[in-house]
């Protein structure tokens, strides 16, 4: 698709955007209350006053937050799903556990988080981890799943050892897989690492947001927020940009 | 070439074996089929040389080395023979040269470059010289069939087990594939075992065909086709090729396979 044609199908997007945002402008200033419902000029006025601490100050520390969180993630997710897939043993007992980590209510045992870790960057980085390595778990090993067991007899019929049936196979073949579980746990991670601040930090912009609140400062509370999405899409489109170079091939 | 010796299998699910005591013999550089109605047993056939399923008792020869059964196996990480299956199974991530090379990179000790070089002269020999650089996704079903049978013929092995390589393609795909597949056969004279329930395709094909007449399979009925080399599709309209056909037609359809 040229950039052109990419541009023409995002037309409709941005006008319903555009739209979107003139009618909170209007209900806005109609309110005239910027406490509670702040308009979006005022929420990009607020972000250049304070693009000081928040440029210096907060989105480096949430955004390491993001990082390291992710990091863990993605290695604990993929060490999940590759010993699921190699031991059927491993898949029966920690499958359901992967399943059952997900009800545990993150957001409500966060700050206990913050009485085990106190107020470093790890009670923030746990909540990260928790909301993060579930979607690359559970999506990748699918992918393990949904190799055509054809392939694999195939494999087996041409000579192959265990380990050129990981590195010749099902790693190539998962790779799909694994970019769109990096599509979730992006936008995830940074959620994760905003709700962990919220709950106890002394920086980063989930704390920045918080303190706003506290201030009656509607603005306030939204730049720290409108940040995040920012952020969080940039890296999303990182990825998409990564998977478009290295999954060449059409999924069959 | 190949021999089975009274080799016994049973699928676990089953109540009694579906194939029992078979015993037969394919010579080096024969083309035989093997037909039989579907769900007969035929593919376990292939299974147990390719050693995905093990038997239970009796012993699978390949060029006299046992591969499976009494007396000792070949181990897993070897290729026993060059196996085609229905569909060609080339993976999309890998280009039609790349697909090729594997299984020389899993063979291992051959240097980058001569694998290229092999994979290269086998495109050629299957018609798809320049086509080494597609990606799979880019070429016919007819010719990602050549490219898959190029590539079973690069696991170096001398008997080649083809279990109905041609029955995704269309009609006339197919015919041409046929006459393809035996010019071939008459060059590189391997030992080809071609799994098939199309009569007339295992006609064409074969010097010999093996018929499947019951359910399990006890025996294999061998049948002698009396058509030289080389063959077109309008030998087939020979009279006596044609009686061949309903003989064996009648053969599949007096011992219908149980219904599940």
């Amino acid at each position: 698709m040229t950039s052109e044609n990419t541009n023409r199908a995002n037309l409709p997007a941005a006008i319903l955007v555009f739209a979107l945002l003139m009618l909170w402008q209007m209900a806005a200033m109609g309110m005239n209350a910027a406490y509670i419902l702040p308009s979006p000029v005022q929420v990009v006025q607020k972000l250049w006053e304070l693009r000081g601490p928040l440029f210096t100050a907060h989105l480096p520390a949430t955004m390491s937050v993001v990082a390291i969180g992710l990091i863990i993630s993605i290695v604990l997710g993929l060490a999940l799903a590759i010993l699921m897939d190699m031991s059927p043993v491993a898949e029966k007992a920690l499958y359901p556990l992967v399943i059952a980590s997900q009800t545990i209510p993150t957001t409500a045992l966060a700050p206990l988080f913050v009485l085990w870790f106190g107020y470093t960057i790890w009670s923030k980085v746990l909540v990260t981890v928790l909301m993060t390595f579930f979607p690359v778990t559970i999506t990748v090993f699918d992918g393990f799943r949904s190799i055509r067991t054809e392939m694999m007899e195939l494999m087996f019929c041409m000579g192959a050892d265990t380990r050129q049936m990981f590195f010749k196979l099902k790693l190539p073949a998962v790779l799909p897989f694994f970019f769109s579980a990096l599509k979730m746990a992006v936008p995830l991670s940074v959620i994760g690492a905003a709700i962990g601040e919220w709950l106890g930090a002394q920086s980063g912009l989930g704390y920045f947001s918080r303190r706003m609140m506290t201030q009656l400062d509607g603005a306030g509370v939204f730049a720290p927020i409108l940040l995040l999405s920012i952020a969080a899409m940039l890296l999303t489109s990182i990825v998409t940009i990564l998977e478009r170079r290295i999954v060449t091939w059409r999924a069959e | 070439m190949l021999d089975f010796e009274q080799v016994v299998y049973q699928y676990p699910v089953e109540k009694s074996p579906i194939i029992d005591h078979l015993s037969f013999h394919i010579d080096r550089g024969e083309f035989v089929s093997i037909i039989g109605a579907s769900g007969c047993g035929k593919s376990t056939i292939f299974r147990l040389i390719n050693r995905l399923l093990k038997p239970e008792s009796g012993t699978i020869r390949v060029d006299g080395r046992i591969v499976a059964g009494d007396g000792g196996e070949t181990a897993p990480g070897r290729a026993v023979c060059g196996y085609m299956p229905q569909q060609d199974l080339l993976f999309p991530w890998r280009t039609v040269e790349e697909n090729l090379c594997l299984p020389m990179e899993l063979q291992g000790g051959i240097p980058k470059e001569e694998q290229r070089r092999h994979a290269q002269a086998a495109l050629a020999e299957v018609g798809l010289a320049g086509k080494g650089d597609k990606r799979p996704s880019e070429l016919s079903g007819g010719m990602r069939q050549r490219a898959a049978f190029a590539r079973t013929l690069l696991t170096g092995s001398d008997i080649l087990l083809l279990d109905e390589p041609f029955s995704a393609l269309d009609y006339l795909t197919r015919i041409e594939m046929r006459e393809w597949l035996l010019r071939q056969w008459e060059r590189d004279k391997k030992t080809v075992l071609f799994i098939t329930h199309d009569v007339e395709e295992a006609i064409f094909l074969s010097g010999r065909v093996l018929v499947a007449e019951k359910c399990p399979i006890t025996s294999l009925t061998s049948v002698d086709i009396p058509l030289g080399m080389p063959r077109t599709i309008e030998s087939l309209g020979r009279p006596e090729i044609q009686e061949l056909k309903e003989t064996l037609i009648h053969k599949l359809r007096s011992n219908p396979v149980p219904q599940l």
